[in-house]
């Protein structure tokens, strides 16, 4: 069997950690708080360390190289990055609207959230845009996706 | 030598457009480096403003409240808005490139990233100017302080949305380092070859991932107590004011290793580069920045001594167990040196600055860690000057460390050493008159976040000194900011590799292109560029 990546034993060291010393501490101190957060660290952990190893696994399985193999030398496949966009921007600004509408009220908070879902939507346009112009379906412009 | 396929990037855009719209992480790298920077200059004002007022006995400046609005944005401003982000900025330069990639695994959720943390922060910052003024409840934002019969203010709501925006800002982007270094490592490129800075990273990005929802978390219970009726904090409803404590502590004591862990990497690389020698005990670098953040995740209640309310031993025992990987890492760093061919450019001056300032913070840390002690000690301006050392003496001085490292791989131009050597001697200087008067005033008992003493006391000559160091501390700026800005005045001149570095970014120009590498030598070792130059004939420069 192939041992665990070093990916997942990480998780696997965090996970045993704080489940070992959450029990630990209530044994200790018969302490709620505190044993909650240290419970959900180690099952947190947990969970990742799952996820990690089961995704991995799809990899492998897709006969995409894991990074642990020996080293090669380097080939990387071409790949589509992001074009610039003001979508985040626009998100950002939205939700901070929001945040500043909680304390000053519900109108500045509903211009946020248009405004973010706005943005939300550009950003969903633009990465199927960029995906179709990976496949081939569409020729890339020059000008910005939420253009 | 191998040729990457180059991959297909996304048009980059000119001037202020291209800034506001890049999803580059060079780019985004530099403008949390700078905002952050930017937020720093504004908390060391605030600083200045507190040792004017503490200078002499009596009230000068700006009285109690004003002095208690003071400390509370310098804390938060310190921590928040300048040292996460600065190690977030840092990161997003330098990691990719270390791990031989083009981008960021989402790098428009990293662009979205660095504007939630900017708008975030400047709702904090804005408080400055609501009636009222900001909050003044101090970082820690303690209640009963921090409710609305105390602080009805719509400051404290700024600082509770404020930090809450960042505080997502910091989860997104953590989940992006994680993915980008379990995913995106070129062929090769092992966990176990990973460079030490992006080691640190992955773990700081694990702590951000498990304590920064918790503070998120509080922060809204926070805001429900004040606004909707909440009870989760008043002990006469059926809340818990120590609750409080127990969430901002369990994210606040990771957060000091958040501080401090990737500038354990940004040191780690600096020694071994300018020692001309591997690092020493790699594996057991790693394990010993897996063990600090671990055990940082159980000793959050070591600031709650006093409270009377937490197992004391438990978390002093936990509280001491963390120097132990912590001395792995300064005797490895102490090994590095030994024997190598020492030079003291800038960089490894700004190290070695940090190695003397960042022990002393440590050993008075477990000074505070031990009940006895802390007793006596809590709340006095001995745990100000411990804090300081550790995050001026740490994580200030690695972030000027980082800098005049990386800044001719950002740029192409080197900044200037005598500046920098002027800034460091001012620093050194500074630091030590500012802080190390601070721990005889806290074993005199002075207290901390007050804005005036009486001259019975004794304290002001500790004071006066104090004041004189924090003055010398902010000149100590000014050398830097003429060293940036006369090197941006100069044209780029600097090659791939000035320092003789390792690790892969050494291997790209500098600046780096959009994409990063043009090629990739093949990574068989730790020190993928000194095989490759090893190979050419070349060796180690001395």
């Amino acid at each position: 069997m192939r041992p665990l990546g070093s990916e997942v034993t990480l998780f696997a060291r965090m996970a045993s950690f704080g489940l070992i010393v959450g029990a630990v501490y209530w044994f200790l101190t018969y302490e709620v708080a505190g044993t909650v957060l240290l419970s959900t660290f180690g099952f947190a952990s947990a969970i990742a360390g799952i996820a990690v190893f089961v995704g991995s696994r799809r990899l492998r399985r897709a006969g995409a190289a894991p990074p642990d193999e020996p080293a090669t030398p380097g080939t990387a496949a071409a790949e589509p990055l992001p074009h610039p966009g003001w979508a985040p921007l626009g998100i950002a600004l939205g939700l901070g609207a929001v945040a500043v509408g909680a304390a000053f009220g519900p109108w500045l908070a509903i211009a946020g959230a248009l405004l973010a879902i706005r943005s939300a939507k550009s950003w969903l346009d633009a990465a199927v845009r960029e995906t179709d112009e990976a496949r081939g379906r569409r020729d890339p412009t020059g000008t910005l996706p939420e253009d | 030598m191998s040729t990457i396929v180059a991959p297909v990037h996304g048009l980059e855009l000119p001037g202020l457009t291209g800034w506001l719209t890049t999803t580059d992480h060079k780019r985004i790298g530099i403008l949390y480096i700078t905002a952050a920077f930017a937020f720093f200059l504004v908390g060391g004002v605030l600083a200045e403003g507190m040792r004017a007022e503490l200078a002499v006995p009596g009230i000068q400046l700006v009285g109690e409240q004003g002095y208690d609005q003071l400390f509370t944005m310098h804390g938060t401003i310190m921590l928040l808005l300048f040292g996460t982000p600065m190690a977030i900025g840092l990161a997003n330069y330098v990691v990719p490139l270390q791990i031989g990639t083009d981008e960021m695994s989402f790098p428009r959720v990293n662009a979205l990233s660095f504007w939630m943390f900017l708008t975030g922060s400047l709702i904090v910052l804005s408080s400055f100017l609501v009636q009222g003024g900001p909050a003044a409840i101090g970082w820690t934002g303690y209640v009963p302080l921090s409710d609305a019969t105390y602080e009805p203010g719509v400051g404290v709501d700024l600082w509770i949305v404020g930090l809450i925006l960042t505080g997502l800002s910091a989860v997104i982007g953590a989940v992006n380092f994680i993915a980008t270094i379990y995913g995106r490592r070129t062929p090769g490129m092992t966990m176990f070859r990973m460079p030490i800075f992006t080691w640190n990273i992955l773990v700081t990005a694990l702590l951000i991932l498990f304590a920064f929802p918790v503070l998120t978390a509080a922060l809204a219970m926070l805001f429900i107590d004040r606004h909707l009726g909440g009870t989760f904090f008043q002990p006469a409803l059926g809340g818990s004011a120590v609750l409080w404590q127990h969430l901002f502590w369990f994210f606040g004591h990771p957060e000091v290793y958040i501080l401090i862990l990737p500038f354990f990497g940004v040191i780690t690389e600096i020694v071994s580069v300018f020692s001309r020698k591997p690092i020493f005990g790699y594996a057991a670098f790693v394990f010993a920045t897996i063990a600090i953040a671990s055990l940082s995740m159980s000793v959050w209640a070591h600031h709650m001594f006093t409270t009377g309310a937490v197992s004391n031993p438990f978390f002093a025992i936990a509280s001491f167990a963390i120097a132990v990987p912590t001395g792995i890492k300064f005797f490895n760093w102490i090994a590095t040196m030994w024997r190598g061919h020492l030079t003291f450019e800038t960089p490894m001056l700004w190290a070695v600055g940090f190695l003397y300032l960042f022990l002393l913070g440590g050993i008075t840390g477990i000074i505070v860690a031990s009940p006895a002690l802390d007793y006596h000690l809590q709340d006095t301006y001995f745990v100000v000057a411990h804090f300081h050392n550790t995050l001026i003496g740490g994580s200030v001085f690695a972030i000027f460390a980082g800098i005049y490292y990386w800044f001719p791989k950002m740029t192409g131009r080197r900044l200037s050493e005598t500046l920098g050597r002027i800034q460091f001697g001012l620093w050194v200087v500074g630091f030590t008159l500012t802080f190390l008067p601070q721990y005889e005033l806290g074993l005199l008992g002075m207290p901390r976040r007050i804005a005036d003493y009486a001259s019975a006391t004794g304290w002001t000559d500790l004071n006066v000194a104090s004041t004189v160091g924090a003055v010398i501390l902010g000149l100590g700026v000014v050398p830097f900011l003429v060293a940036v800005g006369e090197a941006l005045r100069r044209p780029p001149d600097q090659g791939p590799d000035p320092w003789g570095g390792a690790t892969l970014e050494w291997w790209a120009d500098s600046p780096p292109p959009p994409g990063n590498f043009r090629d990739l030598p093949p990574v068989r070792s730790v020190r993928p560029v000194f095989d490759a130059r090893l190979e050419a004939g070349g060796g180690a420069p001395t």
